[in-house]
């Protein structure tokens, strides 16, 4: 099984500010890597710096490329898209254009239209509301909006940062079940970060704990469920 | 009756420069939240280019579309070498950086085209005499103006609102984290911005100059125009500025004849009220939409 | 070639501009051909700066422990650089005729000119509210002194320059009440408008400001016997004392509770308003301290020309004022000085380089200043001082190394670096 992302001694800094010491993980092709922690721990950060929002160096591959000093247009372009903290969707445009704009970088006309219809079978809410101001929409209809627009530009590889923030469980369970059903289909491959972990774990495969910038514990999901360490401090029981 | 249909329609003109150039401003104000107090000098200069082009024995249409695309390719140039390298700049910064655009502009313009006033032609196949309309003398190059300025909305209108990359651009000035993510290219779409502000601001130029002489101060006094027109409209909105300039240009043309006090010269005076008058009531402006700081 | 690249140039630069400025001197005194014209005030460009960063930083290696020993000492330090620097100005109008550029009188306006900066020091680098209509008050008055004195009624000169402060800072006060509402560049623009207007509006009004034609003064002032019939000399030491005298104001209110007051104003307005700032008072305080300032100075500079006119006071004195603050230092006393230098003496020297087009050296060296060096001068000079305290390093420390070999470290045993 190859690994469509690979990181060796990532570190990243905000400025002169470093705040990730060297961690190394990877996301399988077609897997679900779950990437927890609390607060502050740098998992945003990471997700961030895999983007190339931030200065970052060590060794961070893509399907056998580098990512280390691209703009995040190409990442983009490289086929890597990210659901941001707080959805980053275009809250003065409609569900339309939005997803027109997650398809920015493709061309073909045809492929975009099939993928917009495509976008609405799995979301059928946003077809309802195709031509209204996102801004409009619950957190949760906002939340399928920014995971339909990541996917328009038919990446390979899907970051997700903290995609339950702010939204009731029964939504939550529904955008994780259209999550698996995604890459069960499509074979996106996904990195999510989070901070419900109960969630994260049954959804991802293998997952790695972070605490302060560094990797603390990892394994596959069923080995951290287990794992009494990690249910006292973040499962809660 | 007729002077004051005359002074409507001498106010309309001068409001639709006015407009032009505060559409330059607000394009600019939206696409990289910056108020470029160079605006004015740059089309200035780009109308002195024009100049050049019309002495060197160029057709009037050739230097007048000429001039508009060079003045595309500065706003660009000046956008990546000067504003872009200095995004997240405090205030000052950003304000000086601009004003050194005004005294760059305005200092280049007096070497090479030295202080003396020039004659600017109004635009090839516009006549000169003005057509009587019953009893009202309208000028051609007013009407010409006018509908100029009605045309490039509409075509901004178009380009903003129905092309992918009018979209593109929208959608980084609104929220350039989440352009950024879907590919755009943010700094290139505000160096657009500043392309496309530029050429309305040339424009602005190339029509006003016929009917004030060309000499490098001439746009000073509509920059302040066209900062109250803006303001007054609201510097996040096109048709506001517009609008505004309209306004502007109405109350002065009637203001500056009604009213003794004002006349031609205190008319600048006017501008200036109007301007702190809407900051003071509604700083948005008619159109633009209140800003809501995080502290 | 490893090493020149590990040198850490942003920190060091100055000194290697030293280096360059001495080597580039000498030889390009006698090139004139186009643009190589360029080398020569380049090359002294770097000279002074390397020179000025090289003097702070030893000051800052040796002077620094005094300093830092105990706030009197500190306090005895600046006192005496300051008594340095107006020693400097004593005795200038003497050497004058040896430094190119400089006289005796261009020096006068050049002190009425660090009168209007220290003012817009005060409103602008402590206080954070940009204003580029100063030069209006300046013109204010000036036209105050002209009318009060020699048109409309006959007061003594000396009598219209303590009026002039007063009225043109009740002015600044009020215009500060609607000002408070402008935020930003919608303030830089209310202010700029306010400057435009003021020629138009002194063309307009004949009969009180004699219109296009101005006032004329010529040998209507007298000086009181100070220095005999050397006007000229009078009226520097006079600009002299006067400009010392605010700056000494300024520093004073910057070291006081107001001063911290007006810092908190500017860094974050909300929050100051929270900890029980009053910020209304306070920021149109500094309007009328700033206008009354330029006042004074418009005074005394109409007194020095002896003539004032509507062209004089076009929007561009106010624009030239303000970036000359801006360079010097905008948040600090000792820029003031700089920025009022470097408002009356660049033009000149910017003419000398190229005759034609002297503002468009000064927007390029504003430009240049933005990028390279943003608190100005003096900004440069603290920076540099601090980095002297610091410790001097040449090389950057060793992070490009390990950088490159990627560290496959273990996850919790990372490295101890320090960010």
């Amino acid at each position: 099984m190859t690994n469509i992302l690979e990181a060796k001694g990532l570190c990243a800094a905000y400025g002169p500010r470093q705040v990730i010491w060297g961690i190394d993980f990877a996301v399988p092709e077609g897997g679900i890597v779950a990437m927890l922690g609390a607060n502050g721990a740098g998992k945003t950060t990471t997700l961030r710096a895999i983007m190339g929002e931030l200065r970052a160096w060590g060794s961070l591959t893509f399907r056998g490329q580098s990512l280390l000093g691209r703009s995040t247009a190409d990442i983009v372009k490289l086929g890597v898209a990210m659901v941001p903290e707080g959805r980053g969707t275009f809250v003065d445009f409609t569900v339309e254009e939005n997803l027109l704009l997650g398809a920015y970088t493709r061309r073909d006309k045809d492929g975009i239209r099939q993928d917009i219809q495509r976008m609405y079978e799995y979301f059928p809410v946003l077809g309802q509301r195709r031509n209204q101001r996102a801004g409009s929409m619950s957190g949760g209809e906002q939340q399928m909006l920014a995971i339909a627009r990541a996917l328009m530009a038919r990446p390979r590889l899907l970051l997700l940062d903290e995609p339950s923030l702010g939204l009731a469980p029964l939504i939550v369970q529904e955008i994780f079940q259209i999550l698996e059903t995604i890459n069960r289909e499509d074979g996106v491959s996904m990195l999510l970060v989070e901070q419900d972990a109960v969630r994260a774990l049954r959804l991802a495969s293998y997952a790695y704990l972070l605490e302060t910038g560094r990797v603390a514990l990892q394994g596959s999901a069923a080995e951290l469920q287990a794992s009494e360490d990690v249910r006292r401090a973040y499962l809660g029981y | 009756m007729t002077d004051f249909l005359q002074l409507v329609l001498a106010g309309a003109a001068d409001g639709s420069i006015y407009g032009l150039l505060a559409l330059a401003l607000v394009l600019i104000y939206r696409s990289t939240h910056i108020i470029n107090f160079g605006q004015g000098e740059m089309a200035m200069f780009t109308t002195y280019l024009a100049w050049s082009m019309l002495n060197a024995g160029w057709p009037y249409w050739g230097a007048f579309f000429g001039a508009i695309a060079i003045g595309f390719v500065l706003g660009l140039v000046v956008h990546r070498i000067l504003i872009h390298p200095i995004e997240g700049a405090p205030e000052l910064t950003i304000v000086i950086v601009t004003l050194g655009i005004y005294l760059f502009f305005n200092s280049i313009a007096l070497w090479i085209y030295s202080g003396v006033p020039k004659i600017f032609p109004i635009p090839a196949g516009v006549p000169k005499q003005s057509w009587d309309v019953g009893g009202v003398f309208v000028v051609p190059l007013h009407v010409t103006i006018f509908a100029v300025l009605l045309a490039l909305m509409l075509v901004l209108f178009a380009f903003f609102r129905f092309t992918k990359l009018g979209l593109a651009m929208r959608a980084s000035a609104a929220q350039p984290h989440s352009a950024l993510l879907v590919g755009i290219s943010v700094p290139m779409m505000m160096g657009l911005g500043w392309g496309i502000a530029a050429m309305a601001g040339a424009v602005a130029g190339l029509l006003s100059a016929p009917i004030v002489v060309l000499e490098p101060n001439f746009m000073a006094t509509i920059l302040i125009f066209a900062f109250a027109s803006a303001t007054l409209g609201g510097f996040d909105s096109p048709v506001g500025a517009v609008v505004g300039g309209l306004i502007v240009g109405e109350v002065s043309a009637l203001g500056g004849r009604y009213i003794e006090f004002i006349g031609t010269d205190l008319q600048l005076l006017l501008a200036f009220a109007l301007i702190v008058a809407v900051l003071l009531v509604r700083p948005a402006g008619l159109f633009g939409r209140p800003q809501v700081v995080r502290v | 070639m490893d090493t020149v690249r590990r040198i850490d140039w942003r920190r060091n630069w100055f000194i290697f501009a030293l280096i360059l400025g001495a080597i580039l001197l000498p030889v390009s005194g006698p090139i004139d051909r186009g643009v190589l014209r360029l080398l020569r005030p380049i090359s002294i460009f770097a000279l002074f700066f390397g020179i000025v960063g090289v003097l702070t930083l030893l000051g800052a290696i040796y002077l620094g422990p005094i300093a830092e020993r105990s706030r009197r000492n500190l306090r005895l330090l600046q006192a005496f650089g300051a008594l340095l620097i107006f020693i400097a100005f004593l005795v200038a109008p003497a050497y004058a005729d040896n430094i190119p550029y400089v006289t005796t009188y261009k020096l006068t306006v050049a002190l009425q000119w660090v009168m209007v900066v220290v003012g817009i020091n005060l409103l602008t680098g402590y206080t954070g509210q940009i204003s580029l209509g100063q030069g209006a008050y300046f013109a204010i008055g000036g036209y105050l002194l002209a009318i009060a004195s020699f048109r409309e009624w006959s007061l003594p000169w000396g009598v219209s320059l303590i009026l002039a402060p007063i009225f043109t800072g009740i002015l600044g006060f009020l215009f500060g009440f609607p000002a408070l509402r402008f935020k930003g560049p919608y303030l830089a623009l209310a202010t700029l408008a306010l400057a435009v207007v003021i020629s138009p509006v002194a063309k307009r009004f004949e009969d009180f400001t004699g219109g296009v034609q101005g006032i004329p003064m010529y040998g209507q002032i007298n000086t009181w016997g100070i220095f005999g019939d050397d006007y000229e000399r009078f009226l520097y030491y006079f600009s002299l004392v006067a400009a010392a005298a605010m700056l000494l104001i300024v520093w004073n209110i910057m070291h006081s509770r107001l001063g911290r007051a007006l810092i908190a104003i500017r860094d974050n307005e909300v929050a100051a308003a929270a900890m029980g700032v009053n910020t209304a008072l306070y920021k149109t305080t500094a309007f009328g301290i700033a206008a009354a300032f330029a006042g004074f100075a418009g005074a005394i500079n109409a007194a020095t020309i002896q003539f004032v006119s509507p062209d004089q006071y076009s929007v561009l004195v106010s624009i030239r004022v303000f970036v000359g603050a801006v360079i010097g230092g905008v948040a600090s006393v000792l820029g003031a000085v700089v920025g009022g230098l470097f408002t009356q003496l660049i033009p000149d020297i910017a003419a000398g380089i190229s005759d034609a087009a002297p503002d468009a050296i000064q927007a390029v060296i504003l430009v240049v200043f933005m990028y390279a060096m943003r608190g100005g001068f003096a900004g440069f000079v603290e920076q540099t001082w601090r980095y002297g305290r610091q410790g001097v390093q040449l090389l950057r420390p060793e992070r490009a190394a390990e950088e490159r070999e990627g560290r496959a470290a273990a996850p919790v045993t990372s490295s101890q670096e320090q960010a």
